[in-house]
């Protein structure tokens, strides 16, 4: 009987720090290989795992989104994705998406001359879910 | 616009209770000092008198005052969120 209690606490404090490791920021330094604009269809309940931007119609199911390329020091591949957050959650305020691409396009490196920077980001990479990680904001660092 | 007006929606309704809820409680805490402290100086005279001096010059303190600042830290925390993240 106490297993099942046991149980149901883990999984609520389990889905409650899985919710935060989502939604607070993380640092990842990298180098940016290529950014790119691709069409999404969002009309399944992965939907939760994009924004809603206000510039766009709220209905839409099949909008524009901007991402962003790079590589990790350790070689792996990591993609974000460039989305206004907006006054919606999480409470990022994120309105610059347009600027933001403009700088991610400005540190494009390549492996022999690498260009680190430091994105700031939220959420997580499945490739499962299909769902990736939004870059808020990009910084030149020296290294990884 | 209007998920801007959405959310300073919800932020004045919110923020407005909680600085209903703080008010409230800090003024009971200002009487509740007062009442033991008549007690423990055993004063002696109109004691609702003195509780209600003593809650006239709470209501002109600089302290009831601090409490605005349940509007002040969420809205300045925003703002400058929102500079960082998009103005450096």
């Amino acid at each position: 009987m106490a297993y099942i209690k046991w149980i149901f606490l883990i999984t609520v404090w389990g889905c409650f720090a899985a919710f935060l490791h989502y939604t607070l920021p993380q640092y990842d330094v990298v180098r940016i290989v290529s950014t790119y604009e691709e069409r999404q269809e969002l009309d399944t309940w992965k939907r939760v795992f994009w924004s809603t931007p206000d510039n766009q119609s709220q209905a839409a199911v099949t909008r524009d989104v901007q991402f962003i390329q790079a590589f990790n020091a350790g070689g792996d591949a990591m993609v974000y994705r460039n989305e206004d957050t907006g006054w919606h959650w999480p409470p990022y305020f994120k309105f610059d998406t347009a600027n933001l691409y403009t700088e991610a396009n400005d540190a494009i490196s390549t492996k022999d001359d690498p260009e680190w920077v430091s994105v700031l980001h939220y959420g997580r990479r499945s490739i499962f879910l299909s769902s990736f990680p939004n870059a808020i904001s990009i910084t030149p660092v020296t290294g990884p | 616009m209007f998920t801007f007006l959405r959310l300073v929606l919800l932020l004045v309704v919110v923020l407005t209770l909680i600085y209903a809820a703080v008010s409230l409680y800090s003024r009971e805490q200002r009487r509740a000092k007062l009442k033991r402290r008549w007690k423990d100086k055993g004063l002696t005279g109109d004691r609702q008198a003195f509780i209600q001096r003593g809650l006239n010059q709470y209501d002109h303190s600089f302290r009831r005052r601090l409490v605005l600042l349940v509007y002040i830290l969420p809205l300045g925390a925003i703002a400058l969120i929102i500079y960082v993240i998009n103005f450096s």
